[in-house]
């Protein structure tokens, strides 16, 4: 690796230099000593290329065997007992340069696992994601530990409690005894081994719950003061409806008809909303096509006056929807819509309501 | 063989979907593609039947039954919803799981497996939001797949560059620059230090810079500064295109030129000419480069849509060697283990069920390459610790705004990136706590680099120690 960062310059005479790259090229030592070898030339200013055509080490061997020999260092440094240290300094540099992402600590601990079980770079490779995935939980089950062989026994616990399939489940316990290393991990895995009780059965199909999410999707019921034409008084004899939430539960306790309306904002807001049919062509400034019977729906709480709503006022002859620039003499209520009935444009295309592109 | 429709006669009209497509005792097989879709179904609906009516109009089924079901060996072909759970902590919402039968699927074709598996069924009307989670490609679906045209270690083997992540640049600003400028733009900031400077994923070829223009001032900008810092250089060149050929024509002479990478709108232009590339990369020695232009407005809703881990995996298969795949850093822990998540799913050949972490399937990528996670945006010298701590080695950090932005201009912006990168990695391998020691780390490097110093007195210090989770 070019590096930008070698702070530490070393300096070495061409003589070194070329004595280093001399026994690089005969491999002395182990691949430790290789790899402080390679750092120093590294810092000498002697570039990957230089050390590989001379010595046959790749780039990236040589990255390997740097980055090992810095882990290899830390273990000394932690005290990890000579044996060890030994069991590494044989071909296991590529185990060693997976635990550069451990901490010191973590390190001492994986590699004494990794000596006493005999992983290859793959099992290295599992405990370091382990370590990295496990790491961050504040608090494992009080049957596992921080070490890292029994980050990944809780990983292989937690998944094989998890599935049903007796194959996958017999090789996540397999896995996860190979890394426990407390007595007690272990133990909490072989109870999974007595706990084969996944038998096929019926399930039961799932309760129909439904949360409301949205209060428009609750209908309101309206009273209806009856059929266009109506006196002031049909639409003053209409009794309000008492609303219970969280469900809108409303009691009857007299005769008379009522509409569901689409709970809609202007529906809800309505204090005092009472319903009537009536004939479109009655309705002032109505213009959607032929002729129709719609529902009209007002608010009788809503008595004062604004230049932009409509209101149902009561005049000399009879009772009416209209609009006026000035505030009228005698509001029953705030128009607050018109319900046309629903469109059936294609009847035969609704009978299954999913039907799609082909 | 059982038939599922009896041979009895023919009976016309709509059934309930579960009746077929609702298998709770099913067994998944190793070769069946599985998915798993979070469901908000329309209210009254239930969750079997509508998860039935996914598997069904994902699979073989249709909205009524037809004359030539009967001619159809349905139990072959039909896929099965054979477990349905409620998602936890959220109301109205279903994790449906699908098994799929390999034989509905053509070989090779990520566009085939999305088009039935995201096809006509996320306009149903019996659901009011679909989002598919996650698939578990079977390993002899997988085989099929030409993946990443190179993958990691060939990449890492090509550039001669190990043991650390990648640096990069997006040249700014987006759009307008001359070639001759913006050559200049990718010249210095290679020079000082980057692995690769790349195009906005919105330059194609404009009236401003046409993409031949472009292509030839980059390549003399690589070359000059390869030969200043003896290292191999490249940028992302962007051969979208509107159609195929074009973007062919535009690969092609990418490769005349000797470019190293070229650069794919992997979204916008479809997965069908994403592996058409992704064939001619790997035949022809150049590296491929995804942006993700266009995923939030398919991943962005919790409860409809696909997630990223899916688009990640397909690009995988797909093919792709770099794929942006968001920052982490400053996210929520529970964001970040998710993007942890299908980052694995990117890069690594065998990833386990976890839930925690967004993997609903274990997916065996049977040594199948790796693409690159990129994480770019936003990021500048001080997110560096945390960016090597969350990413590792097998990544590339992609610093815009953190390197053009640089007082004293793109090549001391590159430096004190690539300083401020190598000091963090060696007190990394020196098994240092950069979560804890991060910002030493770069203060001590910065005594003897005075272009990071300048970066680092520019932008604000951050921390990064992780929360710890308190779910397992």
């Amino acid at each position: 690796m070019e590096s930008k960062s070698q702070n530490s310059q070393l300096q070495l005479s061409e003589a070194e230099i070329q004595e280093k790259l001399r026994s690089l090229l005969h491999k002395e030592g182990t691949w430790v000593d290789w790899g402080k070898t390679c750092q120093q030339l590294h810092k000498a200013g002697c570039s990957p290329e230089q050390i590989f055509e001379t010595s046959g080490l790749q780039e990236s061997q040589q990255n390997v065997i740097v980055v090992a020999s810095q882990v290899y260092e830390s273990l000394e440094k932690e005290g990890v007992a000579e044996s060890v240290l030994n069991y590494f300094r044989g071909p296991r540099s590529d185990v060693l340069y997976e635990f550069r992402i451990l901490k010191h600590k973590q390190r001492a601990a994986a590699a004494e696992l990794a000596c006493a079980k005999n992983f290859d770079v793959d099992d290295a490779h599992e405990l370091i994601k382990a370590a990295r995935d496990v790491g961050r939980i504040s608090q494992l089950p009080d049957a596992f530990t921080s070490h890292p062989g029994d980050m990944v026994a809780y990983l292989c616990w937690k998944r094989a409690r998890g599935k049903k399939d007796l194959q996958t489940r017999s090789r996540l316990i397999a896995q996860g005894l190979k890394f426990a290393v407390s007595n007690s991990a272990r133990e909490a895995i072989e109870k999974l081994l007595s706990d084969f009780s996944v038998a096929t059965t019926y399930t039961a199909p799932l309760l129909p719950v439904y949360r409301l999410e949205f209060e428009e999707e609750l209908p309101r019921i309206i009273p209806v003061a009856g059929t266009y034409p109506l006196t002031r008084q049909d639409i003053a004899a209409v009794s309000p409806l008492e609303i219970k939430e969280p469900f809108r539960t409303i009691t009857i306790s007299h005769n008379g008809t009522f509409v569901p309306v689409p709970g809609w904002q202007a529906i809800l807001k309505a204090k005092d909303p009472v319903g009537y049919f009536c004939q479109s062509e009655l309705l002032p400034n109505y213009q959607l096509g032929k002729a129709e019977t719609v529902l009209v729906i007002i608010d009788r709480a809503a008595v004062e006056w604004n230049v932009n709503s409509y209101f149902l006022v009561e005049t000399e002859k009879d009772i009416v929807v209209q609009w006026s620039e000035e505030a009228p003499s005698s509001i029953i209520g705030q128009l607050l819509l018109i319900m046309r009935a629903k469109n059936i444009i294609d009847e035969g295309n609704i009978t299954e309501p999913w039907q799609m592109d082909d | 063989m059982v038939q599922t429709k009896s041979a009895a006669g023919f009976a016309a009209g709509v059934q309930d979907y579960r009746l077929t497509y609702y298998t709770p005792d099913y067994t998944p097989k190793d070769t069946d593609l599985l998915a798993c879709f979070r469901m908000t179904p329309q209210p009254g609906v239930p969750a079997e039947e509508a998860a039935a009516a996914v598997a069904a109009e994902s699979s073989t089924g249709t909205w009524t039954t037809v004359w030539t079901d009967g001619l159809t060996d349905l139990d072959r072909y039909k896929g099965r919803c054979y477990e349905v759970e409620p998602v936890p902590g959220e109301d109205n919402q279903y994790f449906a799981f699908v098994a799929y039968p390999l034989d509905l699927f053509e070989e090779g074709s990520v566009t085939n497996v999305l088009t039935s598996l995201v096809g006509n069924v996320f306009g149903f009307k019996a659901l009011r939001a679909l989002r598919l989670e996650d698939i578990r490609f079977p390993v002899a679906l997988i085989k099929t797949f030409p993946g990443p045209p190179h993958g990691i270690t060939v990449e890492r083997d090509k550039l001669n560059k190990y043991g650390r992540p990648l640096l990069g640049c997006t040249i700014k600003p987006k759009l307008g620059l001359s070639a001759k400028n913006y050559g200049r733009a990718v010249y210095e900031c290679l020079r000082g230090g980057l692995d690769f400077t790349k195009d906005d994923e919105n330059i194609n070829s404009q009236p401003f810079m046409r993409w031949r223009d472009r292509f030839l001032f980059v390549q003399e900008a690589i070359e000059k500064a390869q030969a200043e810092t003896n290292e191999i250089k490249g940028h992302y060149l962007n051969v979208t295109a509107g159609t195929c050929e074009e973007m062919m024509q535009r690969a092609e002479f990418a490769k005349e030129i000797g470019t190293p990478i070229v650069m794919h709108d992997f979204l916008t232009g479809g997965f069908t000419a994403n592996t058409t590339l992704s064939k001619y990369c790997r035949d022809n020695g150049l590296l491929l480069h995804i942006h993700r232009a266009m995923h939030a407005v398919i991943d962005r809703q919790r409860n409809h849509g696909i997630h990223f881990r899916v688009l990640a995996k397909c690009l995988r298969l797909s093919g792709g060697d770099h794929l942006h795949s968001g920052t982490v850093v400053g996210k929520l822990e529970g964001e970040r283990g998710i993007t942890m998540g299908f980052v694995d799913l990117m890069r690594e050949d065998y990833v386990e069920e976890d839930r925690s972490r967004g993997i609903f399937f274990t997916q065996d990528y049977a040594s199948m390459g790796g693409t690159m996670p990129v994480a770019s945006g936003g990021i500048h010298v001080w997110h560096m610790p945390a960016l090597v701590e969350i990413f590792g080695d097998d990544s590339c950090l992609q610093f815009g705004g953190g390197t053009l932005g640089h007082p004293w201009g793109n090549a001391p912006g590159a430096t004190a990136n690539r300083v401020a990168l190598e000091a963090c990695v060696q007190a990394r391998n020196e098994g240092r706590n950069l979560a804890r020691e991060g910002n030493d780390v770069l203060r001590e490097a910065c005594r003897w680099s005075p272009e990071l110093a300048a970066a680092c007195e520019l932008w604000k210090e951050i921390t990064f120690e992780f929360e710890a989770m308190d779910t397992l």
